[in-house]
């Protein structure tokens, strides 16, 4: 396994509360990362 | 998908508005391809905007907690990742329940993602659930052609609304052709050899078989957390697997959060956004806001749309509020007679000490724009007799309101426990 990587920020799910939150989070200067299985965009978009 | 189903539905009705059309027939496939690249336009916007966003790693692929800071990522085709970060937020959503059906497993079945990707229109869908996924997948369906049947193992349709409200839902469904049958339990499923399906249902008058081409499953949601191995971070989870949090959408461990329909409560996706917004308020901004009390508004797009925010007419009974109840039906608003579209009612709650609106249901042309009104006169703690009074452009749905509120007060006061 690779080396650990650290975030001062994890979001897991890029759903529609996550993807604006990782972006906030980012701009504050937060280092962050946004960890997706599949689609980008939650339920709503994506599944129905 | 529903906006496809409208147009059906319009263009069958064309010749009460005048309109001379042919045959109408739904190419499915063309529909699902107008679905894709509304789809494909979302999730595209939200990918580029990620990747323009300095700071921020898109990272594909399925965290797994070690520790309470400490998640595994791993995906197919590359090698695990090992990530940790001062604070976590739990966005993983909910998924279809399966629910306990004897042979559920080895019969074709769809969900709600699944049924959005066939390519023709099913000869008859039977859909078990009556919630708002069952209602408007069954009724868009019926629009496209297909023959449905409906199967719920409540006394109405829509659990949580008011029984008034369910059962004018239910007429609906009835009046578009749908076999809606309640206090009916699905208790088993077989498929034929042409891959019919067969549905053993217990209702009030004993078992009975449904026959069906496809099965849709619409029996409620459930939280994603399998996967997540949350004990070994310590993040307690309630009996059904949802993600407990405070007010604050804290866990039970000091730098997890949870946001969106993982937690319990209203799984919408602007209640999602504004778990968003308290994170965003309560970590970057050091304020303290609070999901309590916040409004839930949300639209049911079924058509006519059922629109509704705050309190339904039972909750408010069951807090011993005093209580008016207001409603006009479709048939009396200019707008509704106009359009052609008079099924439904307005409804809505007011407090009978302080004259604010409590809720409302909204079930009619564009329903949920109607309730959007009434909610913006509860954000802004506004009587009753603001909205009655109120100048609305004629002939808008808006200007019904006045009627609404003036038909309450000609009823008299009534004074209800």
């Amino acid at each position: 396994m690779a080396a650990e990587q650290s975030y001062g920020a994890m979001v897991i799910g890029a759903g529609q509360g996550g993807i604006p939150l990782s972006m906030v989070l980012a701009r504050a200067g937060l280092r962050t990362a946004v960890v997706e299985e599949r689609y980008l965009g939650g339920s709503c978009v994506n599944y129905g | 998908m529903a906006a496809s189903a409208r147009v059906a539905y319009l263009a069958r009705r064309a010749s009460e508005y005048g309109v001379q059309t042919g045959p109408v027939e739904v190419n499915l496939a063309q529909v699902r391809e107008r679905k894709q690249k509304v789809v494909e336009r979302f999730r595209n916007g939200d990918e580029q905007i990620l990747k323009a966003t300095a700071n921020l790693d898109v990272i594909r692929g399925k965290a797994t907690f070690i520790d309470a800071k400490t998640v595994i990522v791993k995906h197919a085709g590359s090698d695990a990742r090992r990530l940790s970060a001062e604070r976590i937020f739990i966005n993983t959503g909910a998924r279809p329940v399966i629910p306990p059906i004897d042979g559920l497993n080895r019969v074709p079945s769809l969900d709600s993602t699944s049924i959005m990707e066939l390519d023709a229109v099913p000869e008859h869908l039977v859909v078990v659930g009556g919630g708002y996924i069952a209602i408007e997948f069954g009724q868009m369906f019926r629009r496209y052609g297909s023959q449905v049947t409906l199967i719920e193992r409540g006394e109405q349709l829509l659990a949580r609304e008011d029984s008034d409200v369910a059962e004018e839902v239910y007429k609906i469904l009835r009046e578009d052709g749908i076999d809606v049958r309640l206090k009916s339990t699905a208790s088993r499923v077989e498929a034929g050899a042409q891959g019919e399906i067969s549905l053993t249902v217990n209702g009030g008058s004993g078992k009975s078989t449904v026959k069906g081409s496809h099965l849709l499953i619409a029996a409620g949601r459930r939280p994603n957390v399998d996967h997540l191995n949350l004990g070994a971070a310590g993040v307690e989870m309630d009996e059904k697997g949802y993600v407990k949090v405070n007010d604050r959408l804290e866990t039970s461990v000091p730098g997890i959060y949870a946001i969106g329909d993982v937690k319990p409560g209203p799984a919408f996706t602007h209640i999602s956004y504004d778990d968003f917004r308290i994170i965003q308020i309560n970590l970057l901004q050091k304020g303290d806001a609070r999901i309590e009390g916040r409004p839930v508004p949300y639209t049911i797009f079924m058509d006519p749309q059922l629109g509704r925010v705050g309190l339904t007419e039972k909750e408010a009974r069951a807090q011993g509020r005093s209580i008016r109840v207001a409603k006009l039906s479709m048939a009396r608003v200019a707008r509704g007679i106009e359009c052609g579209e008079t099924r439904g009612f307005m409804k809505a709650i007011v407090d009978a000490e302080t004259n604010q609106i409590l809720g409302c249901a909204i079930l009619g042309m564009e329903g949920g724009e109607v309730m959007a009104v009434l909610q913006v006169a509860m954000m802004g703690q506004l009587p009753y007799t603001v909205i009655r009074d109120g100048i609305f452009a004629h002939p808008t749905l808006a200007e019904s309101l006045n009627n609404l509120f003036m038909a309450m007060d000609a009823q008299g006061l009534h004074e209800e426990k």
